[in-house]
């Protein structure tokens, strides 16, 4: 289906799936495919943070590995400023790399222990050929500075594990953001690091995207970050999307059953909320979806015989909200 | 009478690099029946005080002065063999991994069987077989699954089988440290619901271990803030949510983004928590804090009560 | 130079020098990877052992400055022409040619770190380029390259350089090298892939990906500095085996006849029936041929503890 209501959409996710094939070998007779993605849409507008929220193992972070082309696709086709990523020839591909970049989940991996904060974050320039060496100097020095870490200089020789973990995560952020991309693709940036640094790190991500016009895809399982940075969001369940929209619509008149039951069990720091009476929660959540119909079936407590037969398809409810949910057809 | 009293703990580690000066004078009580939680940045002391309890300290760790009474008796002062009694009969614990917590060649069920044999040596197998299937029945699992193992389980399964294993000697005190960080929302949810519970029906008593401000908020009838070493307030929940005295917890409070109400732009406390080798003169607090001033800068500020319970560790707390 | 490499980095605030260009981390790390080996006394003895056959192997070029008769080939005492036990002239005596042994013992040392260091190097510098290579790109250049090893880690070794030599006829002490290296290699390449392959999963591997990094760029700026220790540490492994194969093929009478060996003072002895006549003779190569390989496999080990922390015995606090 279509899901098109900007004319010129950064990025466009068109029935897009990713199936890991079940191992087959000799012996075996293979594993089960393992759909990570079912016809997902959707489409990032130009300067606008869009998040994607999930629990673990929803498919949220293969999305996003999707689009910066660190795995293929299996079906449908992701547009990229209007071109499919996936037919770039050798010099196209050099500039997408260059106007997309990605800031990963954990700042203890994503730096190389080997190599110093200035050899992590100078790499980019020098793979893109950028300027002089003394220019590249200046450009590590500036960025660095913006992501917070000052003075850049007393940085430069660092190795990883002399710094703390906001400190790794905003070299990580310098090295996205070094060469200016486009757009930037978010992995949970901030979900391994303590609550303070967090929203520092938010904070950050912030004022980047108004300095640069930045466009950003934020991958994250905690709908409150999501509400705090993003314009729209979709929230994805086992590799479908389950609802979409303007993030102040999605948080405020949750549409899928789904989507309520993440904001009601969402803990908050401010009121202290009241436990969900423990009848109301089925014991196994986990037991295989069904294949047929919807694969939150067993779980919604709204269900309905028509939601165990076939899947509702996404369904556009209101001014640029979606749901996939038989409540809201008609 | 408190269950637990811990009274002014200095736990110091001896480290290659240095002395790390991970716990200073903490001190707190926790009630029969009473949640507790204490939430804190990581490296702030919060596992050492757990450990502490169970007396399971790495051996670089130095217990330099304080006391830790249960029911009046100074843990401290106790053998590695009483130790044994008290462990899991007295005080048990749920911990943060339970992916590793259980052993993935063994039957779940067999491990608890297991556990309670090798702690109580007056049931028999037929009756520790039958204890553990009302145990799984009290946590909220189906007792058919005893004979599956761990990797049939999911993770919010695996970690109420943790917490089935943690009952099953009937401790008075259950310590569960980050009960729920691998989880997802709704799961932890249900999670903290199901320990609510067994708190109210079993009259126990539950010390918390979290960095998620949140999840203490949910789970706790009172909660301390740790900082760097340093328990910095202390209260009912309630209480330290809604009129923090420590400037620390109110910066930690507003680094949290909400679901409800308006969109505020989140107000983070600067900086990063000290390195516990070389902490800050004065309140350890001072270099990140807005009202810092000439004292807390030269002086470790004390324990200050406001209200009844609630106490603060600052010079200037805000009434 | 250790000690100042190691507090420049550990000092919080370095001073402001020209850019480093390469980094290898456990190079400056040395002063601190130096006490953990310290603490290892098994470790300790093997070097110092090493030592003393590297001041062996120094002093090997003493003796025929001396007096030419001190040559441990073609130097040979006028006075004597049969082999003579201990004597202050020849300290260890002298072979059925009236060469002196103790100067032969001392080459041997020269010969056996030539011919260890430099097979296990060539070895291990294969062993390294095919396991990054198979690791890295996997599929079909994988399941090549690791089937070729599979093929030279099952050849009987020793058989077929046995076979080659009596084809060729004898093999120079270099060519002996160059083979023992073509059979080493594939044992090397196995774990420098298996290691590959879990680094080159590493977010930090994908994200040189993503900033558009080469393949070659991966491989050697990423993936090499990660690995070299590895590879340094089956080094030492491979100088042992380097060596027992090449005193074997000495003993056996298919080494290099122009070189000597401590193998090839085994095989002088034997194939003269000085066997059970002359222990001066029969039994310092001997033991120095255990004692070499003894020296780099406890050296290796110890190693082994540096670079596998879960190996160490302390587990210090970060």
């Amino acid at each position: 289906m279509e899901l098109r209501d900007d004319p010129e959409p950064m990025v466009v996710f068109q029935e897009v799936s990713k199936v890991y094939p079940g191992r087959k070998t000799l012996f075996t007779k293979g594993g089960e495919d393992v759909v990570a993605l079912d016809r997902v849409s959707f489409e990032i507008r130009v300067g606008e943070i869009f998040a994607l929220v999930g629990e673990s193992g929803s498919g949220k972070t293969t999305c996003g590995r999707l689009l910066v082309r660190l795995e293929k696709t299996t079906g449908g086709r992701i547009l990229f400023e209007g071109s499919r990523i996936d037919l770039l020839r050798r010099s196209e591909m050099k500039a997408f790399r260059r106007r997309v970049q990605m800031i990963f989940q954990d700042p203890y991996q994503s730096l190389n222990p080997q190599l110093t904060v200035f050899q992590t974050v100078v790499e980019p320039l020098v793979i893109h050929g950028h300027g002089s060496h003394r220019q590249r100097e200046e450009k590590v020095q500036s960025v660095l500075e913006e992501v917070g870490l000052k003075p850049a200089s007393d940085f430069f020789f660092r190795y990883p594990h002399q710094l703390s973990g906001g400190q790794r995560q905003r070299v990580a952020v310098a090295r996205a953001m070094v060469v200016e991309p486009r757009f930037v693709v978010a992995d949970e940036p901030v979900s391994m690091l303590d609550a303070s640094i967090q929203a520092q790190i938010l904070n950050m991500l912030l004022d980047l995207k108004e300095r640069y016009s930045l466009t950003l895809l934020f991958i994250t399982h905690d709908l409150a970050s999501a509400r705090y940075v993003s314009d729209r969001v979709a929230v994805i369940y086992r590799g479908k999307i389950m609802e979409y929209g303007p993030t102040e619509a999605v948080i405020q008149n949750p549409l899928h059953p789904y989507t309520r039951l993440l904001i009601r069990a969402a803990p908050s720091a401010r009121n202290r909320g009241e436990i969900l009476p423990v009848a109301a929660c089925p014991v196994d959540l986990y037991h295989a979806p069904t294949h047929t119909g919807c694969r939150f079936a067993a779980r919604c407590p709204n269900c309905t015989p028509q939601c165990r037969e076939k899947e509702a398809d996404l369904f556009h409810v209101e001014a640029g909200h979606y749901a996939a949910c038989y409540l809201h057809y008609g | 009478m408190s269950l637990l009293e811990v009274d002014s703990l200095t736990v110091h580690y001896l480290t290659a690099k240095g002395k790390v000066h991970a716990l200073e004078e903490v001190s707190f009580d926790l009630k029969k029946g009473e949640a507790l939680g204490l939430v804190g940045e990581s490296g702030c002391g919060k596992t050492t005080v757990a450990m502490a309890i169970m007396k399971l300290l790495a051996p670089n760790a130095r217990v330099l002065s304080g006391k830790i009474l249960l029911r009046g008796e100074d843990l401290l002062r106790k053998g590695e063999e009483e130790m044994r009694k008290v462990r899991w009969k007295e005080v048990s614990m749920v911990f943060q991994s339970a992916m590793n917590a259980l052993n993935p060649v063994h039957r779940v069920g067999d491990q608890i069987v297991e556990a309670i044999l090798a702690h109580d040596g007056s049931f028999s197998e037929e009756e520790a077989q039958k204890r553990v299937s009302e145990l799984f029945a009290l946590v909220g699992l189906d007792p058919n699954r005893m004979r599956d193992y761990p990797h049939q389980y999911s993770g919010g399964m695996r970690q109420r089988a943790i917490i089935a294993m943690a009952l099953a000697c009937e401790p008075s005190l259950v310590i569960a440290d980050e009960p729920t960080t691998a989880l997802d929302v709704v799961v932890q949810d249900q999670i903290l619901g199901e320990m609510k519970r067994l708190q109210m029906d079993l009259h126990l008593s539950l010390l918390y271990i979290s960095h998620d401000i949140s999840i203490i908020a949910r789970a706790c009838d009172r909660m301390g803030v740790m900082y760097a070493g340093q328990l910095v307030e202390l209260g009912p929940t309630q209480k330290v949510l809604e009129a923090p005295l420590h400037p620390y917890t109110r910066g930690l409070l507003n680094s949290y983004p909400s679901l409800r109400g308006p969109k505020k732009r989140l107000r983070p406390i600067p900086g990063e928590p000290p390195n516990l080798w070389e902490p800050p003169e004065g309140c350890r607090f001072h270099p990140r804090c807005p009202r810092a001033s000439e004292i807390c800068r030269s002086s470790c500020p004390p324990v200050v009560s406001l209200e009844n319970g609630h106490f603060a560790r600052c010079h200037r707390p805000r009434s | 130079m250790s000690s100042r490499e190691g507090k420049r980095t550990n000092s919080s605030k370095p001073r402001h020098r020209a850019f480093p260009r390469t980094g290898i981390r456990w190079l400056r790390h040395l002063e601190e990877n130096w006490r953990i080996y310290r603490s290892n006394p098994m470790g300790m003895a093997g070097l110092v052992l090493l030592a003393l056959f590297g001041l062996m192997a120094l002093a090997s070029f003493i003796p025929p400055l001396i007096d030419p008769i001190y040559d441990p080939m073609s130097g040979v005492d006028p006075i004597i022409d049969t082999s003579t036990g201990p004597s202050w002239r020849h300290w260890l005596g002298t072979d059925f040619m009236g060469r002196d042994i103790f100067s032969q013992l001392l080459t041997g040392a020269r010969v056996a770190f030539m011919i260890g260091i430099s097979a296990a190097f060539m070895a291990v510098a294969i062993g390294t380029l095919v396991g990054m290579t198979a690791g890295y790109f996997g599929r079909t250049v994988d399941t090549l390259l690791m089937r070729l090893a599979d093929i030279i880690m099952v050849l009987p070794g020793l058989l077929v350089i046995l076979i080659l030599s009596s084809v060729v006829g004898r093999l120079s002490i270099w060519n002996l090298v160059i083979i023992i290296a073509l059979f080493k290699w594939a044992g090397v390449s196995r774990v420098i892939r298996a290691q590959t392959l879990s680094l080159s999963v590493r977010p930090y591997i994908e994200a040189a990906r993503v900033a558009g990094a080469s393949h070659a760029r991966i491989l050697f700026r990423h993936i090499l500095p990660n690995v070299l220790p590895l590879s340094f540490l089956y080094m030492t492994f491979g100088v042992t085996s380097a060596i027992l194969i090449e005193a074997a093929l000495s003993f056996l009478g298919f080494g290099d006849p122009s070189t000597v060996s401590w193998g090839m003072m085994l095989q002088w002895v034997w194939k003269t029936g000085h066997m059970f006549k002359a222990p001066y003779w029969l039994i310092p190569p001997g033991v120095c041929i255990s004692l070499i390989t003894l020296s780099f496999y406890l050296v290796g080990r110890a190693l082994d503890e540096v670079l596998n922390p879960r190996l160490r015995k302390e587990v210090l606090e970060q």
